[in-house]
């Protein structure tokens, strides 16, 4: 029951998106038919996507980069240097403390 | 000590304090040691939890970074350099192609001219438009079509040089052991300098290592000429 339910809403959402998708370009090729329409919204289009410029391999790197920076991460470098636990150090500063 | 001198007396203390807290102290040194040693204990076990704990995070945000957000942020940029290629593919294309072949389309079929003169005007009017956007980015849509790499593409002509046939290079040397290296006008004609660089033996000498080929040149025993050519290839004969 509770499966078929689940198939019955997994269908309508690709029900609603292939009306949407459909729509979408149902409304597109209206634009483009239209000559001058369509020249100006190329010409837009071309000068927005100017704009942009993605490099996956740049982003690739940087993010390569980062993980190398991560690997090399030395804890140190925040907590300070290791405390040392020298038992003649310890006998030492008792005795220090208590006058010996 | 001379005779008849007087030692000094010894220094007597004239009252002996006696620290009586001393034995406790020695009592109390243990437990206090071990106070120490908890406190040190704690701060040492706490400092390399801190310490494993911050290097275990790295190690896992750069696993993480590298195999997991990398292969995602890099695949969701390729779709959206593709998109974007697309798009101005298209945009590009449709500007360089369609307004004017709608024109043409409808011209043909006669459309054009039965309307009134709004229905002439908006076609040509969208024809010039796109003409004026080609214009406007006529750069970026050559690029985007592959019309600039076309255009700068040089020439097929004049043909590229030919490689030259493989002979002997220019200059050479030739290590030779014993018997007998014969170089003569007839045998080497493009020959026009022999130069004996080292010989093991005292044939040749100085002169004779400038020595040109003019004369058959015999040396023997272990030799190394280099020869100077003006056309190849070289002969040798041992």
């Amino acid at each position: 029951m509770a499966v078929a339910g689940a198939g019955a809403g997994a269908t309508s959402v690709v029900d609603k998106v292939s009306d949407f998708l459909s729509k979408m370009v149902d409304k597109v090729i209206e634009i483009y038919s239209d000559p001058l329409k369509g020249s100006l919204i190329s010409i837009g289009l071309v000068k927005l996507t100017g704009l942009i410029s993605i490099d996956p391999d740049q982003i690739g790197r940087d993010l390569d980069k980062v993980a190398d920076q991560l690997d090399g991460f030395d804890p140190s470098s925040l907590l300070g240097p290791a405390p040392s636990f020298d038992i003649t150090q310890i006998f030492e500063a008792a005795k220090k403390t208590l006058g010996l | 000590m001379l005779a008849g001198s007087i030692a000094p007396a010894p220094v007597v203390p004239s009252s002996v304090s006696i620290d009586w807290t001393k034995p406790f102290k020695w009592l109390a040194l243990p437990f206090v040691t071990a106070g120490y040693m908890v406190v040190d204990g704690l701060r040492f076990m706490l400092y390399y939890l801190a310490y494993y704990i911050m290097l275990g995070l790295a190690k896992l945000g750069s696993v993480v970074i590298r195999y997991i957000v990398k292969p995602v942020v890099v695949g969701v940029a390729t779709v959206l350099q593709w998109v974007v290629k697309a798009v101005r593919v298209f945009s590009c294309g449709y500007l360089m192609f369609y307004p004017s072949v709608k024109l043409f389309k409808d011209l043909i079929s006669g459309d054009l001219l039965s309307g009134d003169k709004f229905d002439v005007l908006k076609p040509v009017m969208s024809v010039i438009m796109s003409i004026a956007g080609v214009g406007f980015i006529a750069p970026e849509c050559l690029q985007e079509l592959g019309i600039s790499n076309i255009v700068s593409q040089p020439a097929p002509y004049p043909p590229q040089q030919l490689p030259q046939p493989s002979v002997a290079p220019k200059n050479f040397y030739y290590s030779g052991f014993a018997g007998l290296a014969i170089a003569s006008r007839d045998t080497l004609p493009s020959v026009s300098e022999v130069v004996v660089i080292s010989a093991s033996v005292s044939i040749a000498s100085s002169d004779q290592a400038q020595e040109t080929i003019r004369t058959p040149v015999v040396y023997s025993g272990d030799i190394t000429v280099s020869m100077t050519s003006s056309d190849a290839p070289y002969y040798w004969t041992r």
